[in-house]
């Protein structure tokens, strides 16, 4: 009995999210797509409150204006040659082609007049911008910043909800089991025979309401499913545990034993489902908003984007398209790897 | 059967089919040192001959029996270069997979310890052992399958014709372990490894797989390397043994002088650890006790003599117990368990039928059965773990099974239980202080975290714990500690009876008797009664003043233990106690 104990080192022990932590560390793919994401996540941030893509709203070059990296150099002098001279990249927007003959000229040379002042250079149009701009002239740049806000919160909210909707059935579920079990496993079933973007169309349908919280919740209401049979699941294999019957024979009540003993041993299914929902509520959100069910109008998505890339496209202007894919790509891809990295971590075969 | 075996004198042997020289494996990690899992191992098999490779969880015997065959992840295992294998006096080292395949199987075959997960549950048993045939000696499709029935036939399955087309589910665990060792014949191999054959099997069942492993070997001519924890077993089996102990080799010979003689302290230990008739009665030895200090003799010597008094007045508790009122009473219980068979046809499983009992304040009843017996249902109606189906409990003169879930709590305070693993049953995201504190927190006894944590070191302290265990995790801990803290948890809350659910079963022996130790002691201290149930006999007697022996949820036999033990009346209580394996007689006094 006396060398038993030297086996045991002395010092402070990890707990198993520490040991998790100690192994995401080492995982050099885990830690650069969780840099990834949480680089994305503090530009959302930016914008939220309002430093950054603010006015992406704003006409701030000519329409379809390419990217500049797409110029060449003969292109570039020519336009910095147009221009006057303490202002390369800028053109009034005045001239009017001497050689045509423009019946509402006069007309609108008043409007210019009324407007703005004579040689003022704020109605000064780009004619290039990094990622070039949109039909309206819009920066396409601030726009695909912008829409990353609308398309990775609605994304995160709606993953959100569709866990929590998931893992609080599921629990109930595996542990009651009975009436409780039969019924909820009734409506997965509901939710699981309807192909899913035809449940996501068919709840938008009725809904009839446009705007970012629709989509929210249209998402988080047909996404919970997987969560659900994950944690039933689980809570089926835990509930007849020696160490949640332990529990019991201590006098621990239902509650305490589904949420004080089991539930940090399934813990990191939650976390896992949470981020893999994330992703396909991301690009869920985009499919919504190409089709014209998501984000208004007045606002701008991933998807959105898509939708007018759809018509620029047919007039050769694919700059939009690379922007928004570019984006959802890098986003989507460093969530899922991440995904990947963290489902390693926090193993429980690993963490004992 | 150490008279029916005759094996020829050892002079007679000519030459040894494996030596193993000087093993030493390294396990190799990417983020820690390497492990050192076998050091310096060296022996030999000789022709015929059965050597047995004896020692507990963590020995590295197993690990030296992959080496032999080759079995070692190459990728993070690694053979020290002096190391030497050589079966038939050729070099079993850095062989070609191509090598192997004539090798493995053919020659040196291996069964392994637990027969469910060997066998493909998807195939016949017969399509399986066909397989090994065509493959390996090339038969055709119909020879094969005649071939595998005489084999059926050879390892003592009854109704071999039919057999050969069961799947493994069809089968006992008994009979799957037949189908293994049927499977490892099949090509004829000169060597037999046998990683732990019985372990996982009920004692009378263990006990025709060794006659039968014992048969086979003799009449094919066989050598066989026989990997076990039990020494019983050893005596039994092997002609050699070779006592393993954390990656070396501590003491090999023939078995009778290894068991008549040991030189080892720590075969000494494993000797005296097993509680057996010699020893009832008397605290046992435990590994420290023999390793603790050079002069091994004296120490358990002081023991003994510090141990007998109270044992004395343990044996008296009973004469006075008799007039005694029962602390716990159970009355015809039974638990009878809901199926659904065909259509409109339940097909309920009787779990238990008809137990019924005492347990008398400060003693010990044994539940002893094999597995399926229903001896784990009892301890868990009991508790309301599971909900009996009829009978009566009676705490003190209350019926618990009357009683509402909040009449209930107060007496879940009185009556704990310990499960058998202590790797399942302690909650891995608790620290062993939140784990301690928890059923008081529930049951409100002691005020605030600072009174808990002064509690549940006193409670570590009782179960010969260090206090720094307090903030750690269970997993940095060994089973034998798991199983104390699981001890201290049901001590929390200061209960009158505890059961035992097969507490020692999933320890190492000398593990096992440093727990059965602290039961005792912690019984004495405490005045706690217990309900001790296992599947071994020799546990049980030792632990038990009554015993109950039960058989597919039925009682065959009850009454005090000392007399069950010593004239058996039911026929399945003596097959049972004739089935344990013994040491040889003649150890006992020479360790006593």
């Amino acid at each position: 009995m006396n060398s038993m104990h030297s086996s045991i080192a002395t010092g402070t022990s990890e707990g198993a999210w520490s040991q998790a932590w100690r192994r995401f560390k080492s995982d050099a793919v885990g830690v650069w797509s969780g840099i990834t994401v949480i680089l994305c996540l503090i530009l959302v941030l930016f914008t939220l409150l309002g430093s950054l893509a603010a006015n992406w709203e704003k006409e701030v070059a000519i329409g379809h204006a390419p990217p500049s990296w797409t110029l060449t150099d003969s292109d570039r002098i020519d336009a910095s040659s147009g221009s006057a001279g303490s202002l390369p990249n800028v053109v009034l927007y005045e001239p009017t082609p001497t050689d045509v003959v423009d019946p509402i000229a006069a007309q609108w040379e008043l409007v210019q007049k009324a407007v703005k002042p004579a040689g003022d250079q704020v109605n000064a149009l780009a004619t290039h911008l990094p990622m070039g701009s949109d039909k309206w002239g819009r920066d396409v740049l601030a726009k695909t910043i912008k829409g990353a806000e609308t398309s990775i919160l609605v994304g995160l909210a709606a993953a959100f909800m569709a866990t929590i909707l998931g893992a609080a059935l599921g629990a109930v579920s595996g542990w009651y089991g009975g009436v409780v079990d039969d019924l909820s496993n009734w409506l997965y079933n509901v939710f699981h025979s309807i192909p899913g973007i035809l449940l996501i169309l068919a709840i938008a349908a009725v809904l009839n309401t446009k705007g970012t919280m629709a989509v929210v919740i249209i998402l988080g209401t047909t996404g919970w499913t997987g969560t659900y049979r994950l944690m039933r699941g689980e809570y089926l294999k835990h509930r007849h545990r020696d160490y949640v019957r332990a529990a019991d024979a201590i006098g621990a009540s239902n509650n305490r034993r589904m949420f004080v003993h089991i539930l940090p041993n399934v813990s990191h299914v939650i976390l896992v489902q949470f981020s893999l929902l994330t992703v396909s509520c991301i690009k869920a959100e985009v499919i919504l908003s190409f089709l014209g069910f998501g984000v208004p109008v007045d606002g701008v998505s991933w998807g959105t984007m898509l939708t007018e890339a759809q018509n620029d496209l047919l007039v050769g202007k694919w700059w939009q398209l690379l922007s928004a894919t570019a984006a959802m790509s890098i986003f989507v891809t460093g969530l899922s790897l991440l995904t990947d990295s963290l489902r390693d971590a926090l193993d429980p075969k690993v963490i004992h | 059967m150490a008279t029916r075996r005759t094996p020829p004198p050892l002079a007679n042997i000519s030459d040894n089919l494996l030596e193993v020289k000087n093993l030493t494996v390294d396990f190799i990690s990417a983020s820690k040192a390497p492990v050192r899992a076998v050091e310096e191992v060296s022996f030999v098999i000789p022709r015929e001959r059965t050597v047995a490779l004896v020692g507990e969880s963590g020995s590295g015997k197993s690990v030296s029996a992959l080496a032999i065959m080759g079995l070692l992840p190459p990728q993070n295992s690694k053979i020290a270069i002096h190391s030497r294998i050589e079966y038939d006096n050729r070099s079993l080292l850095n062989l070609s997979r191509f090598d192997w395949q004539l090798i493995r199987g053919s020659r040196i075959a291996m069964i392994f310890q637990d027969p469910m997960t060997s066998l493909n549950p998807v195939y016949t048993v017969g399509f399986q052992l066909a397989e090994m045939l065509k493959v390996h000696k090339r038969m055709p499709n119909k020879e094969a399958m005649q071939r595998a029935c005489a084999l059926l036939e050879e390892v003592g399955i009854p109704e071999p014709q039919r057999r050969v087309n069961a799947y493994p589910h069809e089968l006992s665990g008994g009979q799957q372990q037949r189908v293994m060792i049927a499977m490892a014949l099949a090509c004829e191999p000169e060597l037999l490894i046998a990683d732990e054959p019985t372990t996982a099997l009920d004692v009378t069942v263990q006990r025709q797989i060794l006659l039968l492993l014992a048969e086979l070997r003799e009449r094919r001519r066989m050598a066989m390397l026989f990997i076990t924890h039990d020494l019983g077993l050893v005596s039994e089996v092997a002609d050699h043994a070779v006592v393993m102990r954390k990656g070396t080799v501590r003491e090999s010979g023939p078995v009778r002088t290894l068991f008549a003689n040991p030189q080892d302290p720590y075969t000494k230990a494993l000797l005296s650890c097993r509680p057996s008739v010699e020893r009832q009665g008397k605290r046992l030895l435990t590994i420290d006790d023999w390793m603790g200090s050079n002069s091994a003799a004296q120490v358990p010597n002081i023991d003994l003599s510090d141990a007998s008094p109270q044992i004395e007045s343990a044996v008296d508790g009973p004469a006075h117990a008799v007039q005694e009122k029962p602390l716990l009473e159970v009355q015809a219980l039974r638990k009878v368990f809901k199926r659904s068979g065909e259509w409109f046809k339940s097909d309920d499983f009787v779990a238990v039928d008809n137990v019924s009992f005492k347990l008398m304040r400060g003693q010990t009843v044994g539940l002893v059965g094999e597995s399926g017996s229903g001896k784990t249902t009892v301890g868990l109606c009991l508790l309301r773990l599971h909900q009996a189906t009829a009978g009566k409990v009676l705490f003190d003169g209350q019926n618990l099974f009357d009683m509402s879930h909040q009449q209930f709590a107060a007496y879940k305070r009185r009556l704990q239980i310990v499960f058998q693993n202590p790797y399942a049953s302690l909650n891995p995201r608790f620290t062993v202080g939140e784990i301690l504190s928890e059923p008081m927190q529930l049951h409100g006894i002691g005020s605030g975290q600072a009174d808990w944590d002064k509690r549940s070191l006193a409670l570590l302290d009782k179960v010969g714990m260090p206090a720094s265990a307090l903030k750690r995790y269970p997993f940095e801990f060994s089973g034998g500690q798991r199983q104390r803290i699981a001890i201290a948890r049901s001590l929390s809350l200061s209960p009158e009876v505890v059961v035992l659910d097969e507490a020692v079963s999933a320890l190492d022996v000398s593990v096992q008797a440093q727990v059965l130790n602290l039961l005792k002691d912690l019984q004495q201290e405490l005045g706690l009664s217990y309900l001790f149930i296992s599947h071994d006999l020799e546990v049980v007697r030792y632990m038990s003043d009554t015993l109950l022996v039960m058989n597919k949820g039925q009682v065959v036999e009850q009454g005090n233990a000392a007399h069950i033990y010593a004239q058996p009346q039911h026929a399945y209580t003596q097959t049972l106690l004739a089935a344990v394996p013994q040491m040889p007689s003649s150890v006992g006094p020479a360790i006593a």
